[in-house]
């Protein structure tokens, strides 16, 4: 029997009957909590890249698998589910940052909370928060549609035909918006390494030292 | 220095050809802009290779369930008010209407009661006209017993009602209980 595969952060795969599948394509409430428990990290994973705040990818993910339910009359069994769960909540990011754009908030004035659920001891958890806090600093140099191709690419392993499916653009337009991201995030690492060693020089120059 | 072809290569994730690589390694060598643009890109790549997925606070579903259950509430709520705004405003009408009637019936109560007269008498010229209408069209349908008709007529009632129980299940068959 075919299982749809969920993978999360330890690679763990958790298994999605179809039966489960087309019993909330019929309107079962059970069943489709089920879609809920097993999707919620890849959902909330890609709204907070997008998004960069906690507080704002929980309401994101949240919001995402209401309209995933009342639009399930819609879902092409052709097209993996993943993937239109995931383009639902990459179109309601990028409608809420083009929102935050006109209400003139940058990412870098959202509170820095650190990322929930980040695992073991204190130590590594600092430095996968530092981790995370450079991830959410290179995916917001980058444009809206741009880092959710990057997101879609790195995280999801989306093929180049899905994520233009899903963004509804050209393929060409994906590589292009994927080289040119590359670029910027390049850069932009190099302009961070750059200030740091900066930052480290001044303070070992200076006369506490 | 032109970068151009060289720029591509690196950020690029498909593969090189041979002679590529050896074009793209010789220019390496020599091009310090380049190789630090790589070793960027390469750690930034790197990164992202290490950086996990994040899972939302604990409990998602139940605030997803929580979350449903409002908004069903809420539409119920929305729906209540629409139909006892509608029969607020039908209510205004009967009002209206009845007012007009019995200020017509204070001012002049012979002309209100001839009024009255007047179209009950063409309420009766309609239905007579109907019914002869009606036994033109049965006259003229002489293949259809009057159990034939009884029947189509019981059938047509039945779809109706059929597509009304199917139409309502289709549109409140999702309910979250929570």
């Amino acid at each position: 029997m075919a299982y749809i595969m969920v993978y999360d952060e330890e690679n763990t795969v958790n298994q999605i009957e179809p039966a489960v599948l087309a019993q909330a394509l019929k309107g079962s409430s059970e069943a489709f909590t089920q879609l809920v428990e097993a999707y919620q990290r890849p959902v909330y994973n890609l709204c907070y890249r997008m998004l960069g705040d906690p507080d704002e990818a929980e309401d994101a993910a949240q919001e995402t698998f209401v309209r995933a339910y009342d639009g399930m009359g819609r879902y092409d069994r052709q097209r993996s589910f993943s993937t239109w769960l995931l383009s639902i909540a990459a179109h309601y990011c990028i409608d809420q940052l083009r929102k935050r754009r006109l209400t003139f908030i940058s990412m870098d004035s959202t509170p820095q909370l650190d990322p929930p659920d980040l695992g073991p001891g204190p130590e590594s958890a600092l430095s996968m928060s530092e981790e995370q806090r450079r991830v959410k600093s290179l995916l917001g140099s980058l444009s809206t549609q741009d880092r959710a191709a990057v997101v879609m690419y790195y995280w999801y392993d989306f093929s180049y035909d899905e994520i233009a499916a899903t963004l509804k653009m050209t393929v060409s337009a994906v590589k292009s918006r994927l080289h040119r991201a590359r670029l910027a995030m390049a850069q932009s690492w190099s302009e961070q390494e750059s200030k740091a060693m900066l930052a480290e020089r001044k303070h070992y120059e200076s006369p506490a030292f | 220095m032109n970068h151009l072809p060289f720029k591509e290569w690196l950020l690029s994730e498909e593969p090189l050809t041979q002679e590529q690589n050896q074009t793209f390694q010789e220019h390496l060598r020599g091009c310090a802009e380049c190789r630090q643009a790589q070793a960027s890109w390469g750690e930034v790549h790197n990164l992202f290779q290490r950086t996990p997925q994040l899972a939302p606070v604990a409990g998602f579903t139940n605030r997803w369930q929580t979350r449903m259950a409002a908004r069903r509430a809420r539409r119920q709520y929305i729906q209540l008010g629409l139909v006892l705004a509608g029969g607020a405003i039908l209510a205004l009408v009967l009002i209206l209407l009845l007012g007009t009637q019995l200020s017509m019936l204070l001012q002049s109560p012979a002309q209100f009661v001839l009024m009255c007269l007047a179209q009950l008498a063409s309420l009766f010229v309609l239905f007579s006209s109907l019914q002869d209408y009606l036994t033109v069209i049965f006259r003229n349908f002489p293949l259809i017993p009057i159990v034939g008709l009884v029947l189509s007529i019981g059938f047509i009632s039945f779809l109706g009602v059929l597509w009304l129980t199917t139409y309502q299940q289709l549109v409140i068959a999702r309910r979250f209980a929570k």
